[in-house]
């Protein structure tokens, strides 16, 4: 019995030592799981916190900043946790993809700039290259409507200047007495000035001079060029017999009055011009010396510029004070194919300008040695179409030409060009007259041939003259013109 | 500009008398002037010219008239280079030429004549 006691009793005491084994370990599972349950709680706390953080500061960083934000340090409770790790993958994603958007938007918005550039300055370019084009427009219209401008003005000058000149030359011959004489040159000096003029800005607006001359040797192409000038009695002009073309007469003397001009103008007004020929290999050159201020040689370099055309202005460019001169110069010399040029110091220590005329612009004189300047008194036809032979012209060269005596001769000025070669008794139908008080009273036969045309026809026109100026006074012939021969 | 006439003078009067407007002599057109064997140096082309038409006259006269009409000059600048041949003694002005002036009515029946025949 004891020994079931005993058993009883051992049991009794075997169950009490499991059941508080198993009391023990219950406690302390419970106790376990209250920590875990502790720690839980502040994780998610920490969770929540830092999920906050995340939506209420690190959200708007990363907005704010573009993405870029330094890598979030994870509250202290979730440091190694999966949680944690998560939240700054979240945080690394989002900033990540947050600056992917904002390149792609800076890149977009990059090229959109690009293309706006590139159609800016496209535009921009179409623009200027549109201005530009208005711009060459508008200015040739300026030019053109200038030239045509000042062209109609200055033909006009001419036309009407050129009708006066005309008409002194038929008065200096309508008209013998000095006073009218007097007038009438004195008119004329001043109508010729005005045709230098005008004619050099008809040149310069792109015209051509209208004057026709014809064929004239260079002695009276000079004295021509010295009536346009006002101080032409300055002027020392050497003589050559070597004719300038009909074509170029024109332009020649208007160049050359030119060139006195200027040596007029610039040297003192006592010295004199002086005009030389050199007659080389290649023409004529017609030397223009003045002994007066020398040009400079920036001006001589601008001059020359100007002459041998490098620099061309139009008419629009001349400024306020227009330099004409060395421009219609070379506006003709390139028309008509001379040269010009300047020099200094020459040897009068002043101002050289040379007139080069090549030999295809150059003839022989016509008829006689220092053969009338107007050769032609009718000249139109002559200077405009060649001249059938057997009439004379000046543009017909030197040739066997039918005897003044014998000829037709119904205008005195055509007998004027004859070459007197008629061995008798008069130059081109001449008549000559003898001293009454001579001693031998018999008339040599030649005076007593009848006058010639010419003299019938002067004698004729001496006549009409005088009776046009009496009719308005006496009936008789008491008029100290034309009457007598 | 349609062609009109042809001036005449390309060289003008005054640059042929150098300015002058009257004759330093009393020469007229219906003067008679004889021209002296040679010349001189320095004449002017129009001088020569003068002197020129004389060549063929075999020391006869010539009228101004008609040397201004030969040289197809104005007469005005015909007397006034006639005169200064004269001072450069390279001419002479038939004396008396006014005295000798036949009447007026003669002429006048002279021209009449002239007339008739043209």
């Amino acid at each position: 019995m004891a020994a079931t006691i005993i058993t009883i009793v051992v049991l009794v005491a075997l169950t009490a030592v499991v059941s508080m084994a198993a009391a023990w370990v219950t406690h302390r599972r419970w106790q376990q799981a209250r920590q875990e349950t502790h720690r839980l709680a502040r994780e998610q706390q920490a969770t929540q916190h830092a999920l906050q953080k995340f939506v209420t500061e690190t959200l708007p960083q990363i907005h704010q900043s573009g993405g870029r934000i330094a890598a979030p340090t994870p509250a202290p409770e979730l440091a190694g946790t999966p949680i944690g790790e998560q939240l700054i993958t979240v945080v690394k994603g989002t900033a990540g993809v947050v600056q992917a958007v904002v390149r792609d938007i800076q890149f977009t918005a990059h090229q959109e700039i690009e293309q706006a550039k590139t159609l800016g300055a496209e535009e921009l370019r179409r623009s200027h290259t549109d201005a530009q084009v208005e711009i060459a427009r508008v200015r040739s219209t300026a030019l053109r409507s200038t030239e045509a401008a000042v062209r109609s003005v200055s033909s006009a000058l001419v036309g009407m200047a050129a009708k006066t000149s005309r008409k002194v030359s038929e008065g200096v011959r309508a008209h013998e007495d000095d006073a009218a004489f007097e007038t009438l040159v004195g008119i004329d000096h001043t109508v010729q000035q005005m045709l230098l003029v005008a004619q050099g800005w008809t040149v310069l607006a792109g015209g051509k001079l209208t004057r026709h001359w014809p064929t004239t040797p260079l002695t009276d192409v000079v004295r021509a060029a010295m009536g346009y000038v006002e101080d032409y009695d300055r002027v020392q002009p050497q003589e050559l017999n070597v004719a300038v073309k009909t074509r170029v007469v024109g332009p020649v003397v208007h160049t050359l009055a030119i060139l006195l001009d200027n040596a007029l103008r610039f040297s003192p007004p006592q010295s004199r011009v002086h005009v030389a020929f050199e007659h080389g290999h290649h023409g004529v050159t017609v030397i223009v010396d003045d002994s007066g201020l020398q040009m400079t040689p920036e001006q001589l370099d601008a001059g020359r510029d100007i002459l041998t055309g490098h620099r061309t202005d139009d008419i629009t460019q001349l400024g306020a004070r227009p330099q004409t001169g060395f421009r219609v110069a070379a506006a003709l010399a390139s028309a008509y194919g001379f040269r010009v040029d300047v020099q200094a110091p020459n040897s009068l220590l002043g101002t050289r300008a040379l007139l080069t005329l090549p030999e295809d612009l150059l003839t022989t004189v016509p008829q006689q040695v220092s053969a009338p300047s107007q050769p032609a008194q009718d000249a139109p036809p002559t200077t405009l179409a060649p001249t059938p032979a057997g009439q004379p012209s000046a543009l017909t060269p030197v040739t066997a030409r039918p005897l003044a005596a014998l000829a037709p001769a119904p205008a005195a000025e055509e007998a004027g060009q004859e070459r007197p070669a008629a061995r008798t008794t008069t130059v081109g139908g001449l008549t000559v007259r003898h001293r009454r008080s001579a001693p031998t009273p018999a008339p040599r036969p030649a005076n007593a041939e009848p006058g010639r045309a010419s003299v019938i026809a002067a004698w004729a026109r001496g006549t009409e003259r005088a009776r046009a100026e009496q009719n308005a006074q006496l009936p008789a012939a008491e008029t100290t013109q034309g009457h007598e021969a | 500009m349609s062609r009109p006439r042809q001036d005449p003078d390309l060289v003008r009067p005054y640059v042929r008398t150098g300015g002058r407007t009257r004759p330093s002599k009393d020469v007229r057109l219906e003067s008679l002037v004889f021209a002296a064997t040679g010349t001189l140096p320095g004449l002017s082309p129009d001088a020569r010219r003068v002197i020129a038409l004389f060549a063929p006259a075999q020391g006869g006269g010539l009228a101004v008239a008609d040397i201004a009409s030969a040289l197809a000059l104005p007469p005005s600048t015909t007397r006034i280079l006639v005169a200064d041949l004269i001072d450069h003694g390279l001419m002479t002005l038939a004396q008396g030429n006014n005295v000798d002036r036949p009447p007026a009515s003669l002429l006048e029946r002279v021209l009449n004549g002239l007339r008739a025949n043209a």
